[in-house]
């Protein structure tokens, strides 16, 4: 003989599946919207990857330089050694030969020369700043393939579909990182 | 333990033809939508691509109905998805950049197609620094952050650990490989194999979020043998396609061959770990009549999770690396093991259990990864045109 109670737990399980189906079949037809609103949140991706935001940009003849913040991003705290990423672009517009004085830091006192060939994979740094260096090979960055659905912000580093040069230069908090 | 008859097998629940395609029904409307995506009549074979995934994928969902076998029909459309799913993939991302191998540039903007077993490895980073650690596209594009986490919450609310048989692909490899020799050649597995994905889970978990990368992705997961993997431009690449080839070889084709089981889904997968304490929320789960059951032991040999045990038929629980995939309710003679409602009754209404279990395990199944399909169809379709 089935009780009240059984009959209530039955009735609850069937609504639970019931529900839960619906409640799927709801997100996974709104998918976008909800997505859109995940995306509202402000959550970004990781500086890590995408080189952290534009902090300044340097505009030369026919080409830009645009040098991101210093990345010492880690969960909770600041890393001790992070980096700076520059791009210079449009590519297409770029001398064959480049050679830049830049304040990496930010801290409005130019401290180091990049020197690199934008046909080469090699790349010169020069400082006195024990807290700079070494900087990685440069890439070239191409255009933007991805078929996006709707109009996204547009990207930190420039114009979204700009063919550029990107190098990244070890920064570290202070010299005493120095190992 | 008793031997299992061979004759035993109580008759499965068939039902009539008109029963059966009545309640394959709403299946047949929620794919047919769910399929008719943006291009899915734009061309000739585009159109024939739709409609011959319909059929295949409803053809199976009425099989299921009919004849009362769930894991026969689902394991035949799960490998299918894997294999489609592996083509499609791959032939899009060497139409895309003329090459396999995800390039540093698209790391750099953020283009990189987002799977799902990243997400374990996103959730502290977002929490705590509002960033996501991979380098995809959050919303928009093709397999953005945001989609994917709204599938994945959708299915563990529905299917919950079902997720690993009904709507990861990547597990139909597996699937399809424990499936090739009749009785394992490797038989004795430590039971506390079951834990390792916890273990792998944290590592993944605590290692992405100290270095705020995907660590399991980069170092580790096997499946980029199947989907994308980074262009070897450094030695540390070299050494990770090194690794992540050697996973896919032992883990997804030489285990499960010798084994007959599911290894990197039952002992490595970080995301299947999640899905065991995500999907407690789930409605369904495995039960076992402990009176009905004749300790025969052919669901123990049988099961590809390695979730049954003389242990679980004494609770009449599986252990908590089930995966729902239904193969222990085909195979047992005393139909004794069954789908059910947490909550219900564990004597009635079984078979309408199994039913309410698979319109949404099977919308997974189908309604979503069956686009691989399509994609796939449409692209053999176009090559040849």
């Amino acid at each position: 003989m089935t009780t009240l109670k059984e009959k209530i737990k039955q009735a609850a399980g069937y609504a639970w599946a019931a529900a839960a189906f619906a409640a799927a079949l709801a997100a996974l037809s709104s998918h976008e919207g909800i997505g859109r609103g995940i995306a509202a949140t402000g959550l970004r991706i990781s500086p890590v990857f995408s080189g952290g935001e534009l902090a300044r940009t340097i505009n030369r003849k026919g080409y830009s330089v645009f040098i991101h913040r210093p990345v010492f991003d880690a969960l909770l705290r600041e890393k001790k050694e992070g980096f700076v990423q520059v791009d210079w672009g449009p590519a297409e517009a770029l001398p064959a030969r480049l050679s830049e004085t830049l304040d990496l830091d930010g801290d409005g006192r130019a401290e180091s020369i990049l020197e690199l060939e934008t046909a080469g994979p090699e790349v010169k740094l020069r400082t006195e700043d024990c807290r700079v260096g070494p900087a990685e090979k440069p890439l070239l960055v191409e255009k933007a393939r991805t078929v996006r659905l709707y109009q996204e912000p547009e990207p930190p580093s420039g114009p979204a579909d700009m063919k550029k040069i990107t190098v990244r230069i070890t920064l570290r908090k202070s010299c005493a990182a120095v190992k | 333990m008793s031997h299992c008859p061979e004759n035993k097998d109580a008759p499965l629940p068939v039902k009539s033809r008109g029963k059966s395609l009545l309640l394959s029904l709403p299946m047949l409307a929620i794919t047919a939508s769910m399929l008719a995506g943006r291009g899915a009549f734009a061309t000739n074979g585009s159109t024939f691509a739709y409609f011959a995934s319909l059929f295949f994928l409803n053809f199976m969902f009425y099989k299921m109905v009919r004849t009362g076998k769930t894991d026969k029909y689902r394991a035949i459309v799960f490998i299918t998805l894997a294999g489609a799913a592996a083509f499609s993939f791959m032939s899009f991302f060497l139409e895309l950049r003329g090459a396999f191998g995800v390039t540093p540039s698209e790391i750099m903007r953020g283009e990189v197609p987002a799977c799902h077993m990243v997400l374990p490895m996103l959730f502290l980073p977002a929490l705590f620094s509002k960033t996501i650690v991979f380098p995809g596209l959050i919303t928009g594009g093709f397999a953005s952050i945001a989609v994917l986490t709204v599938f994945w919450a959708a299915a563990t609310l529905t299917i919950g650990k079902g997720y690993c048989s009904w709507f990861c692909f990547l597990g139909g490899f597996e699937d399809g490989f424990s499936r090739i020799f009749k009785s394992p050649v490797i038989k004795r597995i430590r039971p506390d194999l079951r834990l390792l994905p916890f273990a792998v889970l944290l590592t993944a978990v605590l290692t992405s979020a100290y270095t705020l990368t995907h660590t399991y992705c980069e170092w580790v997961c096997p499946y980029k043998m199947v989907t994308e993997f980074e262009q070897v431009v450094s030695l540390k690449l070299l050494v990770q396609s090194a690794i992540f080839i050697f996973t896919f070889s032992l883990l997804v084709v030489a285990l499960p061959l010798l084994t007959r089981l599911r290894t990197q889904c039952a002992f490595f997968c970080p995301f299947g770990a999640m899905q065991t304490l995500a999907g407690k929320l789930a409605p369904f789960e495995i039960r076992i009549d402990t009176e009905k059951c004749s300790r025969c032991g052919k669901c123990l040999t049988e099961c590809p999770d390695f979730s049954l045990d003389k242990d679980s038929l004494e609770r009449g629980k599986p252990h908590i690396s089930c995966h729902l995939c239904g193969k222990c309710v085909d195979l047992c003679p005393d139909k004794a093991i069954f789908f059910h409602i947490k909550g219900t009754s564990l004597k009635t209404d079984l078979e309408a259990q199994r039913i309410f279990f698979l319109y949404p395990a099977f919308t997974f199944l189908a309604g979503i990864t069956g686009m691989n399909l399509q994609q796939a169809l449409l692209r053999i379709i176009n090559f040849f045109a």
